[in-house]
Parts: structure tokens; C-alpha cells; sequence
């Protein structure tokens, strides 16, 4: 996005200056799709196609509207249609619509990359711009933050003796033991919604984007913040991230509804699935990574084959009308146990579901009286919670379950007793971000004021309380 | 002389420079003075604004606003900005704004403070506020019940902590970005910077983007709970505004006053809608425009508030000039006062013979007999008009038509209201009519019935309605002229009604229980809000403030507080639809649409009307006998150039087609198919004549019939009175109601059973041995008893069954303890009883744990002998049982009827009375119209609805083919030629013309007809065809 900026600023002046614009060359995906997609697709694209035309792939922008005009011939800026509309003065035909024209500096893009031949520079024709466009550059972090924003993530290092926080276009790595600000590793995207350190502990795996708009999943250095890769781009933001328990494989589910899996080793992607019919939420790897699921906003729960992506079943249990379970719950969260095949899935509601992937399927998961008959054959356990706002994550740990309701309280529950053992409180904050140090018996949380909470789990007491992000102090 | 050197200003000037002559806005030279209100200003907090709105003044006092065109300057500039009109602060101080245009200046002084101090945006009273002027929580948005993309908010921002919820929390605080402000969702796509179903929405010149941008970068928090709440809008100009054409506009000024006594100015922010588009805009700044000459009002909204400005938009006519209308009295002198303002000329006075058919259709739905034509055209009098209306008024048909009006709106149905209670029902709407019930009273009358509606028919209006949301929703529509449904689920998105409103309208009907054709009034039940679960304080109560709701019945208060002289709606609604009645359109229309937004035509004639109906004790003939003696409902419906366009404001006759059941008796009428109504009356005479010495003949045998009664009921050893019912004790849980002592017990053991608090209900259905359900409900319990009689002590041997289960006492002694959880088995418990001589009392407590309950019970021998069914009413029998020396009055009375309905002959003169009185063959005289298809073409209401639009008017296909070849039309016409036949061929077209259109035909007419006759060689045809052609002439099927 910035360099965009920078290059409309560079071309600005070039138009102002009267030098010859055809000496530098305009790249479509760089930039002439950001133009596209801010100020046309809202109207001509995936959502909507006023006047038939729909311009958000390079094979449909290159199709006429329901006015039959060309949208662009290549070479002749005066003959496309696109840049007649924009640089029209009538006010009823010039486009957008009811909407401040286009910058003088954007129309001479546009008219330059028509002029240089109208050439794609994408892979694909058919996918859309937004899923194509370079990996963003993103700005530095402000020093301080003006007012408290929620934290999205928190992860241990693998020896747990850091706490990775996501920040506003950062991750702080604090000193788990007294909170100290240790690194701030910076231009990251804007939002950080879930992070995961290697076993090793020596890269770190960042997810998040900005709502509605980019999702990017970058690998870097844990110490450094160097040896940048990002693994992908995706179409909105990033919410879900999941490491193998082999530690070869990661997982990431996105708002734009996919779900894709890549090789830790060099970052390759291994398969993409796109089952989901909303936001994807949440992601985990079953015992011996057989399965990943993936829970969504859609109500489901994808259950997929790890090595492909194939879908091995569906579970329906968070939309069944069953006894005081009826309704349709968003899912937020999902885990697996580390040595049995049960696994664990929350959202709105009131119950946590316990369930098993394969009896999920052999009970054909899709007959509308799954969950009735799952209760009664106690394949589905339900833990209650009273949590109005839904759980956020869950983490687990041999028999141990944490539940972090949006509340600002995460519950444990004992998997093997199906009771409730104890609560952590994080004093009336809402908390989006929770993550388990099991080996330490250790649990953080992060609230949305951007405080991070620690606690002791073999005795529920709380070790430590520090502010997570550099929130300028609020006046008295 | 500094003109604003704005660009805009300076296209405003020369646009209107160049608008026609008399564009009194922009001409400075007769103006005397300008006003600006406010007369000072003072800006107090750095997110505070002014809007200025100047006025001028001429010298013969005509004032309008120019605030668009004045030129606006700040001695210091330094210490705030003009914004379009609008003062914005910038530094504090105190200056003075100087306002000039052409010679005319005036200076305002101006004080700014606070500015030292940041002010955080309000989220509930900038930001949800924002969110309702960019549409983005209408209906039809995120505002629809499951909002839309997953982003939900209440409609109209009703519920703040719904969409504090959704905004700032929601999928995981996506929608708002602190650091980066203009990155949020919330900005990025109502600009459609990203694709955004809803469209463009926003703009970032809207002060929405400012107050949305500037809330986010300030951290997007919630208000404090302790933030003051809005307590009401004040506009300015207050009360109603002429805008006079061309160039008339009004730049209006929006202040929003608080819980705490602040005030602030919301002009940029409020929400503006007009309510005729043609006659008047608004931009989203509060500045109106007039477009051509009528009425409108704009809505202003902010927050749940809603108030609206009249405005009246004068344009002169070309050629008008008033022709002095005459005027009969104040209502003529209001009707001409608001049409000389709007420059429409009323019509003449109509003719006799429009006079004549009108006069009948709009006050007894029928057409004049051919008789009542001739006397009406042969009466020299002046005072013929008057007379007749009068006489009307104290008819029967009078009576009949204006209940059938009622009653198309309280569902008098054979459904709603079955086994003859609609006929009942409006027989008693009739009645209150027929001897002019004030109308204060009847609605009393009518609002607090209780009881049989077999006796007590007004009940049936509540039985006809079994839900209180409903009740809430009809009430409110038929007496306060509202239409409150939308605030079932959310507040109204045009008034100020709100879900508290409308729960404490249901919360008025929450005690009360039909079972049948009986309506009891409880004294317990609430009803709760269903958001915030509080129980609401029935309407009435915070409007007259007094003794606590639970002592009376809560419709007791509820019908003062309805017809009190403080409440405006009561008479202002019944005028205004016995206006509507006559004049085919409310001064406020439609007449059930009572709103701010929903302007009266003429205010003045509204309110004088209403005040005359207090005045006169709400006397509702006296309405309607004023009204029809006025010009203006006596004026021709013939238009002219100076009055064809308007429709609203009475200037002439409003050409009407007859209703559905007008049209069918007219066709009756003129056709002979149906009886006329003057030999109704006769006949009616005649029966009770009949009747009257059918009466006298039973009474002499009445002694020996009582006496054959009570040998006949003394010779059973035994037998049982009917079950009496308690009706439900709702309770929380099922063993609650096992364990409660209720009122039936309690009596029971004080030895009072049926003389004591209880408020039984007589099952006369109730048939032994047979299931009985109750009225299901949550859990509770239910009492039934009834009197067993022995002539001597004996075995009685009971089977009973229940669900759930029951406990029973013969005399105040447990006979049966089961309250176990069961279905219905009828013979499950076997219960011998020892009766002694005389009466028994048995009584059974049933106990439900919600669902289906009810139970069975059959009396199977006493001593071992099978009891026999009595054919006598147990009551009677109950009664028998007294020497017949020893009745009251009341209980020889009631003997007596028994013994007159055993009686088959007086039973039948009864019935033919009551039928003749209801006129079956007339449909606008008849309680519940006939449904046929002819009717229902015409726009026949099913009476399903409290909506006046239930009956349709307007035209069909369906219609005009019904009247062309329809087998109604057919039929009667065929028949008619054979009354018609007796006539010779001159006089058959005066006939079948005064009969139809209450007028002699013209000469031309009258040849035709003959000629017709003459040269048609099956005169028989040649009649049904004359016939057929004045049936389908306009002049029949439309009112003039």
C-alpha cells in the first residue's frame, strides 16, 4: 500500500513536471488493481454489478458492460470505456458513480498502462486481483499508541521464557517473567490475529491483515525479526493458526473463507480448501495430525483430511435444534486433545462440544437427528459455560481444558471428569487472545485494553499483570 | 455592503437574480429588519455548533427566512468558523457575527469557551445518531432482524447496547481500527472503498464521516453509563410555516435537550424526511425547499424523538379571485379560509336530486323510495334540506349503516365472534347508536364489558380479540387513531411510539380471560417488556396519576384516562372519521394514521370539530347533523379549473362509488328484488302484535308448568347440578400448585363454597361422562364443582380422570388424593360415595403441569341403580328445589323465560322480530353482510382487520363485469321487468329514474326510452334492457 502511495506521489510529480510518463512502465497488479479494486469493484465486482460489469478479474474487465463499449482496448486509452468514464466531466455519466473522481495522477495510470498495451502481469485471469496483488509493505509501528487497542494475540516461546504480543503493525516480545519489552519486531500487518513460534522456538509465525480487506501469513526470525517470508496473501484478514504436533505442517484459516496448509520447512503451500461459507475462524490439527479442523462462522465445523485437504466429514452439532442446545452458534474456537481423537469446538452458545471426528462421520454427520443421537450415545459431551459473549480460544493439555470466554474469564475443565475445576479471572477486561504454557503450567491472556495477565494453573493464582502494547498513559 | 464570497453564495445570488418578478427572498428593499435566532450565541464545548436561522421581516410584517442568502462575517474570524450556516468553534473568546443583506444588518453576539478541553464524541448521541441519518440501521439494513453480511444493529438505534455490542465488539472488533481511523470497516464501506452490498453510503464531506472518523481515533468507547439521556427535541420555527412560491424555503434549526439540562445544537446531525415529495424537500443540513403549492410536513428524527413542521406552500394562481362563498356556519368558514389561502374555488351548492341521494346513501345506505323522491322535489319549504336530515338521523336505518361502520372494524364475524354474538354485538352497536349514546360513554360502556356476551354483548370485542398485543394494537387504532403495531418489535420508525408504549397499552388488557362466550376480569397478570423483562405499568396510570393499578379493573382507568378531557386524540379521531364518513376523505387521512408526520389537512377545522364534540357531550348526531347542514357538504361534485386538482381540502363533492353492500341494495332497490323498508316497519308491528298475544296466553299456563317441573324433579332419588368452573391458578411449578391452598379451598373449608370469593364460570356444555379440556396455560391448578342431590342418603358410585392429577372433597371431606403426573384415562379413579339426603357439594382440584389438561367425570349409578340424563338446565333444576311461594322477582322472571323458550311458537315470533329488526334482505341494514361475489368484488371487508382500508374502493375488472353480465344483475333485472311491465312506456322512465338517480329524466332521456319501447317487439326484453343500462350508468354506481 505505501509504495503505491509513494509511486502515485513519484508520478504526480511527473505529470506536474511535464516529464514523459511512458518512461516508467506501469505494472497491472501493482499498480493499476489497487485503483480497481478501491474505487470500481464496490459497484462492478464480486458483490454487485451495476450495469452488468463486473471488473474484479482480468478476464472480466477485459468484457464489455451491458452498454456493449468496450471497458478497455488495449493501446487506445481514448477508445476504453473504463477511461472515458473516468475522466468524464458530466457528473451523471463520469465514474464512481456519485463519488469524488479519480485523482488526476490514478487516470494517468490507468491511461498509461492501456497505452503501454493493457498487459496482465497476474497468474491467474480468472481469480480475482484482491487474491494476486504482492504482499503489502507495511509501515512502522507508531512508538506509542494514542488509545488502548485490543491485543489479538498472545503466543509462548517454545521454553516459554518470552510471550509473543501482537501489536498495530508489530509483535512486542516481552520477558515472560516480569513483562519487560525485550524486541518490538516491526512492519507487520496491521492486525495480528494469531501467532505460533517453531519448536525450535527460532521463527515465528505471524497471521492477520486488516478487516476486510488483506490477510498475510509471514514467517520471520523470533530474535531478529529478519529472514522474512510471507507464505501468503489472502483476500481478507487472517484469524486462524495452527502448527502440526510434528511441528512440519502449519494451517491458516482466513475471513475470505479458505483454509490453507504449507510445509513449515520452506514455506510451500500444500493445498488450499474453500468448503467454508463464512469467515474462518479458528483451526486446529488432530491427534497424530491425521485431520484438520477448521471451525467458521458458518455454523460448521470442516473436518479435513491433513494431507490434501479433502473433506472427511461435517459437524453440525452447533446447529442442531436439540433440546436446551437448539439455535446456530458462530464458531470461534477449536482444539484437539494431544492423545485422543476427541476434539473440542466452542463459539456462541452455551456449551463447549466434545466430539470425534470419525464417529462424526460414521454417524453421517449431515441427518438432522446427528446431534439428538450423539448425545444419547455419548459421542457428543457438552461442557456448559455461561459466557454471553462466546468463547474466543481453547487450549489443551492432557486432561486439561481452557476456556477463554470474551468476558475476560477463562475456564478450566477437567476432560476426563467433565467438571468444571476452576476460573481465571481477568478482572472485568474483555480478552480476544489467550495462550497455555503446559510444560511451565502457565496461562496468558490478553485483554482488549491491551494488558497481558498471567497465571499459575496448577494453582489458579495470578503471577503477573503487565501492559502488553506501549499505550500512551490515559490523562487523569 | 460585503456579500459572502463564497462560490456557492455567489451562484445562489445569481440564480435567484435570475428567478421571476416576487421572489421576495432575495429582494432587499422592502425589508425592515432581520432576525436571527439565535439572538446570541454561545459555543460552550469544542464539539459544539449553531445553526443560524435569519429571518426577514417587511414592513406590512410578512416575514420569510433567507439564512441561504444573507451575508455572514466575524469581527474576529479567529475565533470560529461559518460552516455553510452554521457556526463551528475555534478558539475562545467573544466577537459578534455581523448578518447583512442589501441595506438591512444585524449583530449577534457570540461567546466561545471550553475550547481548552478535548471532548469525546457520544457514542449514543452522535455516533448511533450518524449511523440512522446515513440509513445504515434502517429496516431494510443492518437494522433488519438478523442485520445484514453478518453486521447486526437495532432499527433506528432502539436498543444502543445491541449496537454498542455489534460495533465496537463484534467479530472480533473488526469493524473499527483506533490507529489507523480511516482503515475501519465502518468508514471503508459505506465509502465503498470496499465492496459494500448496502452501496455508497457515506461521504467524507457528510457530517457522519467526521462524527464516526473522529469517535474511532478517539478510541470507539461506549458513553459512560452515566452520559444524560435525550429528553426531547425542540425545533425552530416552532408550530406551522408558510412557504410562499416561487423561492420559498426555510433553513430549520434542530436543538436536542438533555437529562441534565444541556442542550445542544443536533441541526447537522437529526435526520429530515418529507412527507410529500411533490410540495416539499429537505436536505440533509434541515434546510426546506418549497416545489409547488400544497401541504406537508417534514419529520425531523434524532434519537427516539421524532417532531414534525407544517408547512403550508402558497403559489398564486393565475386568474383567481375569491367568489364569496357562502357560509352556512364555522365549519364552512374554516373549509373557505384554508381554500382561499391555497387559491381553490369551492363548488356551487348541489341540486336537490344529488342532494337527495346523497343525504340517503351517507346516512342510512339506501337509496330514497320512489315516494320519498317525489314528496322531496314536490316540498316548496326552505327548510327541506335540514328536515331531512333530521328525520334520517332519528332513523332505524341511521342506526343500522353507522353500526355496520363500527362493526366492519371490531371483527363482528361469524368467527370471531360465532353462535350468533356478532348479530348480538352489533344489535347493541345499533342501539347505542339509535338512542345516541354519548360516545365518552359508549367507549366506557364498550372497554370495561365483562361477562356473557350471550347478555353483556360488548364483551364479544375482547372475545373477538384473544391476544392483549392485539387489543393493544386495535385500541389504539380505533380510539387514539394510532397505528402502534411496528412498536411490537421495535420503536416506530416515523412517531414517537416506542416498545414501552405499546407493552403498557397490552399490560392494560393483561387480566383479562375469555373461556367461551364468557370475558372475566383477573386480578392478577402482568405483562413484561421482552427485552428488558420489566413488568410494564399499564397505560393510563403515568398519564393520571393516582391510586395503584391492582386495586380496580385496569380497563376502568384506562377508558378514564381514554376520555378524559385531556387527551386530544378521543375527539379528534371520532370527528374526524365521522367526517371521513361523509365526506369520503379525513381531514387527517387515512382516519386511523393519527402522527406528527401525518399532518392535518385543515388543523383549525379539526380542532373546532373536536371542540364541539366535547362541548356537546360528544354527541354524535349532533356531529354528523352539522356537518351535513354545512356548504361544504352540500357542494355540487362538479369541478372547475379552479378546483379540479384538489383532492384533500373539500372544495367539492368527492365523487364516490357506492360501497359492496350500497350497490346491492340499490340494485335491490331499483330492481323491486328486495322488500321496501317502509312495509318493514308495518310488519314488524304486525309480529309484535302476534307476539304480544301469544305472551299473554302462555302466562295463564305458566303456574301449571312449574308445578309439572318440580313433581318431575322430585321424582329422581338422584341427580346432579352443571359444573362450575374456576377458572386457572397459574404457579410457577408443577408441585407448587399441589401444595397451594387456593380461593375454591379455602372457601370450602369456611362453608361457602358458592357464596364466597370465587369467581365460578358456568359450564352449561359441560356433559357428564364426557371429556373436558381446560384452557391450556403453564403449570397451575383448576377447580370444578358442582351440587349432587339425593332424596335420601345413599350410595353414589363416581368415575373420574384427569390430566394432570387431582385431588376431590364431597362436602368438605378428601375423597381422593392423587396428584401424581398422568394423562386422561376417564375411568381411572372409581370413587363410592355416601350421600345423605339433600345437596351435595363435590368438588375436584385438577393440577397441570403445563400442555394439554382436562379431565372426565361420570355420575354411573346411586345405589346401584344407572342415573338417567335430566332434560331440564340444572340451574333450573338447581332452582326447582324452592317452594313456589318462596321465588324472588328475579327468580319468577327467569322461570318464566325458560318456560317461554320451551314454548316453540313464541320462539319463532321472537326470532322473526329480531330478523325483521335486522333487515336480512338489505345489506348495509344487516348485523353480519351476506359474502357472496358480488360483494366481495366490490370491496366487502371480512371484518378480520381495525383498519378502515379493509374495505376497498377502488375499481376492478371484476366489478365491471359483475355489473355488466353478473348473475346478481342478471337475476334481478330479469325480475324487475315484471314490476316495471304495469306501467306505460312514459311513465316507466320516470319511474325506474327516480328510483335509481332520485331524479326526473330529461326530456331527451324520457324519448329514448320510449322509442325503445316502442319499436322492441318483446316489450319484457326491451324493459330488462332499460334497466340494465341505468344500472350501468355512473350516475348509479358512483355518489355525486
Amino acid at each position: 500500500m505505501m509504495l503505491n502511495f509513494l509511486k502515485t506521489c513519484l508520478l504526480l510529480q511527473s505529470v506536474i513536471f511535464g516529464s514523459p510518463l511512458s518512461a516508467t512502465e506501469i505494472h497491472f497488479l501493482r499498480d493499476v488493481a489497487p485503483i480497481l479494486n478501491q474505487r470500481c469493484s464496490g459497484c462492478h465486482g464480486p458483490g454487485r454489478s451495476d450495469g452488468d460489469l463486473r471488473i474484479h478479474t482480468f478476464d472480466l474487465l477485459m468484457k464489455a458492460g451491458a452498454s456493449e463499449a468496450h471497458t478497455v482496448v488495449a493501446g487506445k486509452p481514448e477508445e476504453s470505456e473504463i477511461f472515458r468514464r473516468i475522466t468524464e466531466v458530466d457528473d451523471s455519466i463520469r465514474m464512481p458513480q456519485k463519488d469524488e473522481p479519480l485523482s488526476a495522477a490514478q487516470a494517468e495510470i490507468i491511461r498509461q498502462w492501456i497505452l503501454q498495451g493493457a498487459k496482465f502481469d497476474g497468474e491467474d485471469r480468472q481469480r480475482s486481483f484482491r487474491s494476486q496483488l504482492p504482499p503489502a509493505e507495511h509501515p512502522v509501528a507508531p512508538e506509542v499508541y494514542r488509545v488502548p487497542i485490543p491485543i489479538f494475540a498472545v503466543a509462548w516461546s517454545p521454553d516459554g521464557s518470552e510471550l509473543a504480543v501482537g501489536g498495530f503493525h508489530e509483535v512486542l516480545i516481552r520477558s515472560a517473567t516480569d513483562g519487560r519489552l525485550l524486541r518490538r519486531l516491526q512492519r507487520l500487518p496491521q492486525r495480528i490475529q494469531a501467532m505460533r513460534y517453531s519448536a525450535d522456538g527460532r521463527r515465528l509465525f505471524v497471521a492477520g491483515g486488516t478487516s476486510g480487506d488483506y490477510g498475510e501469513l509471514t514467517a520471520l526470525d523470533a530474535v531478529s525479526g529478519d529472514q522474512r517470508q510471507v507464505l501468503a496473501t489472502f483476500e481478507d484478514i487472517v484469524l486462524g493458526l495452527s502448527l502440526s504436533h510434528a511441528g512440519d505442517r502449519l494451517a491458516a484459516t482466513s475471513a475470505d473463507r479458505t483454509v490453507r496448509c504449507f510445509h513449515v520447512s520452506d514455506g510451500r503451500m500444500l493445498w488450499t480448501s474453500r468448503l467454508h461459507s463464512d469467515f474462518v475462524t479458528s483451526v486446529a490439527f488432530s491427534h497424530e495430525d491425521r485431520f484438520v479442523a477448521t471451525g467458521s462462522k458458518d455454523f460448521t465445523v470442516k473436518v479435513l483430511n491433513a494431507n490434501d485437504g479433502s473433506l472427511f466429514t461435517t459437524y453440525n452439532g452447533h446447529q442442531r435444534q436439540f433440546g436446551s442446545e437448539s439455535g446456530r452458534f458462530d464458531i470461534a474456537a477449536i482444539a484437539f486433545s494431544e492423545d485422543s481423537p476427541l476434539a473440542f469446538s466452542a463459539g456462541k452458545g452455551r456449551s463447549i462440544r466434545v466430539w470425534e471426528p470419525e464417529k462424526a462421520q460414521q454417524e453421517n454427520g449431515s441427518a438432522a437427528d446427528m446431534e439428538e443421537r450423539f448425545s444419547n450415545n455419548g459421542h457428543t459431551r457438552y461442557f456448559p459455560h455461561e459466557s454471553r459473549r462466546g468463547i474466543v480460544q481453547l487450549r489443551v493439555s492432557g486432561q486439561r481444558l481452557f476456556a477463554c470466554m470474551g468476558e475476560g474469564i477463562v475456564k478450566e475443565y477437567n476432560v476426563l471428569t467433565q467438571t468444571h475445576v476452576r476460573d481465571y479471572s481477568a478482572r472485568h477486561e474483555r480478552c480476544f487472545a489467550m495462550d497455555l504454557h503446559a510444560a511451565s503450567e502457565r496461562l496468558a491472556a490478553g485483554t482488549i485494553q491491551g494488558t497481558v495477565i498471567q497465571w499459575e494453573t496448577r494453582t489458579g493464582n495470578e503471577l503477573l499483570q503487565f501492559p502488553g502494547l506501549p499505550i500512551l498513559p490515559s490523562l487523569p | 455592503m460585503v456579500l459572502p464570497t463564497t462560490a456557492l453564495r455567489l451562484f445562489l445570488l445569481i440564480l435567484s437574480g435570475l428567478m421571476a418578478d416576487g421572489d421576495r427572498s432575495t429582494e432587499s428593499r422592502d425589508i425592515q429588519t432581520l432576525e436571527v435566532f439565535p439572538s446570541e450565541v454561545q459555543l460552550s464545548s469544542k464539539r459544539s455548533q449553531r445553526q443560524l436561522v435569519v429571518t426577514a421581516r417587511a414592513a406590512d410584517g410578512t416575514t420569510w427566512d433567507v439564512t441561504s442568502v444573507v451575508g455572514m462575517t466575524l469581527r474576529d474570524p479567529e475565533l470560529a468558523l461559518i460552516t455553510g450556516t452554521r457556526l463551528v468553534p475555534q478558539a475562545n473568546g467573544r466577537t459578534l457575527l455581523t448578518v447583512t443583506l442589501g441595506n438591512a444588518r444585524v449583530e449577534v453576539p457570540v461567546s466561545v469557551t471550553g475550547q481548552e478541553t478535548e471532548e469525546q464524541v457520544s457514542f449514543r448521541r452522535e455516533v448511533l445518531v450518524a449511523l440512522t441519518k446515513q440509513g445504515c440501521n434502517a429496516g431494510s439494513c443492518h437494522g433488519a432482524p438478523d442485520g445484514k453480511g453478518g453486521f447486526a444493529l437495532s432499527m433506528l438505534a432502539y436498543a444502543p447496547e445491541i449496537d454498542e455490542e455489534s460495533i465496537i465488539y463484534g467479530g472480533l472488533s473488526r469493524r473499527i481500527t483506533p490507529l489507523e481511523p480511516e482503515d475501519s470497516l465502518l468508514l471503508k464501506k459505506p465509502l465503498l472503498q470496499i465492496p459494500h452490498v448496502g452501496g455508497k453510503r457515506l461521504q467524507k464531506t457528510d457530517a457522519a464521516w467526521e462524527i464516526l472518523h473522529d469517535w474511532i481515533q478517539q478510541g470507539a468507547v461506549a458513553d459512560t453509563v452515566s452520559a444524560p439521556a435525550c429528553e426531547g427535541i425542540s425545533v425552530y420555527p416552532p408550530g406551522t410555516r408558510v412557504l410562499r412560491l416561487p423561492g420559498g424555503r426555510q433553513q430549520l434549526s434542530v436543538m436536542a435537550n438533555f437529562s441534565d439540562g444541556s442542550h445542544r445544537d443536533v441541526t447537522a446531525i437529526a435526520t429530515y424526511a418529507t412527507t410529500n415529495a411533490e410540495v416539499l424537500k429537505v436536505d440533509d443540513s434541515g434546510f426546506v425547499t418549497g416545489i409547488q403549492r400544497g401541504m406537508a410536513a417534514i419529520t425531523i428524527r434524532y434519537l427516539d424523538d421524532v417532531h414534525s413542521v407544517f408547512f403550508t406552500v402558497e403559489q398564486d394562481r393565475e386568474g383567481f379571485v375569491w367568489n364569496g362563498a357562502p357560509e352556512a356556519g364555522d365549519i364552512d368558514r374554516l373549509v373557505n379560509a384554508r381554500l382561499q389561502q391555497m387559491q381553490i374555488l369551492p363548488a356551487e351548492r348541489t341540486d336537490d336530486a344529488a342532494f337527495l341521494r346523497r343525504a340517503y346513501l351517507d346516512l342510512t345506505g339506501l337509496l330514497p323510495s320512489v315516494d320519498q323522491v317525489r314528496a322531496f322535489h314536490a316540498d316548496p319549504s326552505d327548510q327541506k334540506r335540514s328536515q331531512l336530515i333530521d328525520r334520517l338521523l332519528a332513523s332505524e336505518e341511521y342506526s343500522r349503516y353507522w353500526a355496520s361502520k363500527s362493526a366492519d372494524l371490531m371483527r363482528a364475524n361469524q368467527a370471531a365472534m360465532p353462535n350468533g354474538r356478532a348479530e348480538l354485538f352489533v344489535d347493541w352497536l345499533a342501539d347505542s347508536i339509535h338512542r345516541n349514546q354519548p360516545f365518552d360513554q359508549f367507549a366506557e360502556e364498550l372497554l370495561t364489558a365483562a361477562g356473557d356476551a350471550s347478555s353483556t354483548p360488548a364483551a364479544g370485542y375482547f372475545l373477538a380479540i384473544p391476544e392483549r398485543e392485539a387489543l393493544a394494537e386495535t385500541t389504539a387504532q380505533l380510539f387514539m387513531g394510532s397505528r402502534i403495531n411496528c412498536a411490537r418489535c421495535h420503536n416506530h420508525p416515523f412517531e414517537s411510539w416506542t416498545r414501552n408504549d405499546y407493552y403498557s397499552i397490552a399490560a392494560v388488557f393483561a387480566r383479562i380471560r375469555s373461556e367461551g362466550s364468557i370475558l372475566s376480569v383477573q386480578t392478577s397478570g402482568e405483562v413484561t417488556h421482552p427485552t428488558t423483562n420489566a413488568v410494564m405499568k399499564p397505560w393510563g396510570w403515568k398519564q393520571m396519576p393516582g391510586e395503584s393499578a391492582d386495586t380496580t379493573d385496569r380497563r376502568e382507568r384506562f377508558s378514564e384516562w381514554l376520555t378524559s378531557p385531556d387527551n386530544s386524540w378521543f375527539a379528534r379521531v371520532e370527528v374526524n372519521r365521522i367526517w371521513a364518513h361523509l365526506l369520503g376523505r379525513g381531514i387527517v387521512h387515512p382516519v386511523d394514521d393519527f402522527r406528527s408526520s401525518n399532518p392535518p389537512v385543515n388543523p383549525e377545522l379539526l380542532d373546532w370539530l373536536a371542540d364541539e364534540f366535547r362541548r356537546v357531550g360528544y354527541d354524535r348526531k349532533h356531529m354528523v347533523r352539522l356537518i351535513c347542514n354545512s356548504e361544504t357538504w352540500q357542494r355540487s361534485a362538479a369541478a372547475s379549473e379552479f378546483n379540479a386538482d384538489d383532492t384533500s381540502l373539500f372544495s367539492h363533492a368527492a365523487v364516490r362509488r357506492l360501497t359492496a353492500e350500497q350497490l346491492q341494495d340499490a340494485i335491490g332497490q331499483v330492481t323491486r328484488t328486495v322488500r321496501p323498508i317502509q312495509n318493514l316497519s308495518a310488519e314488524i308491528d304486525r309480529t309484535q302484535q302476534e307476539l304480544a298475544t301469544a305472551s299473554q296466553s302462555l302466562q295463564t299456563a305458566f303456574p301449571m308448568w312449574l308445578e309439572g317441573m318440580q313433581k318431575k324433579l322430585s321424582d329422581r332419588e338422584c341427580w346432579q347440578t352443571m359444573w362450575m368452573y374456576s377458572g386457572v391458578y397459574a404457579e410457577s411449578d408443577y408441585d407448587r400448585a399441589i401444595s397451594m391452598v387456593y380461593e375454591p379451598e379455602a372457601e370450602q373449608e369456611a362453608n361457602r363454597l358458592f357464596a364466597g370469593g370465587v369467581r365460578w364460570i358456568r359450564k352449561t356444555d359441560w356433559l357428564d361422562g364426557q371429556q373436558h379440556a381446560f384452557p391450556p396455560s403453564s403449570p397451575g391448578a383448576h377447580y370444578i364443582a358442582r351440587r349432587i342431590h339425593a332424596s335420601r342418603p345413599g350410595k353414589v358410585v363416581l368415575e373420574f380422570g384427569s390430566d394432570d392429577g387431582a385431588r376431590a372433597w364431597l362436602n368438605g371431606v378428601q375423597v381422593l388424593d392423587k396428584p401424581q403426573r398422568r394423562g386422561i384415562k376417564t375411568d381411572e379413579d372409581r370413587l363410592e360415595l355416601d350421600l345423605p339426603a339433600g345437596a351435595s357439594t363435590l368438588m375436584f382440584k385438577v393440577i397441570d403441569a403445563g400442555g394439554y389438561t382436562g379431565f372426565a367425570c361420570r355420575l354411573v349409578s346411586f345405589d346401584g341403580v344407572p342415573i338417567r340424563e335430566l332434560d331440564i338446565p340444572l340451574e333450573i333444576a338447581e332452582l326447582l328445589q324452592t317452594a313456589p311461594d318462596q321465588f324472588t322477582p328475579e327468580q319468577m322472571e327467569l322461570l318464566q323465560a325458560v318456560h317461554r323458550t320451551s314454548d316453540a311458537g313464541l320462539v319463532g315470533l321472537t326470532q322473526r322480530i329480531r330478523d325483521q329488526k335486522r333487515r336480512l334482505e338489505y345489506q348495509t341494514q344487516r348485523s353480519v353482510p351476506e359474502q357472496n361475489e358480488f360483494l366481495m368484488a366490490f370491496g366487502q371487508p371480512r371484518r378480520e382487520s381495525p383498519c378502515a382500508c379493509e374495505r376497498l374502493s377502488d375499481s376492478t375488472i371484476d366489478q365491471t363485469l359483475q355489473i355488466l353480465n353478473g348473475e346478481l344483475v342478471w337475476n334481478r333485472t330479469r325480475e324487475a321487468a315484471n314490476h316495471y311491465a304495469a306501467f306505460d312506456n312514459t311513465a316507466v322512465a320516470e319511474e325506474i329514474y327516480l328510483s335509481a338517480l332520485s331524479r326526473f329524466p330529461t326530456a331527451s332521456e324520457q324519448q329514448q326510452i320510449r322509442t325503445l319501447l316502442e319499436t322492441t317487439p318483446n316489450r319484457q326484453e326491451a324493459l330488462q334492457d332499460v334497466i340494465w343500462a341505468v344500472i350501468n350508468l355512473q350516475e348509479f354506481v358512483f355518489q355525486h
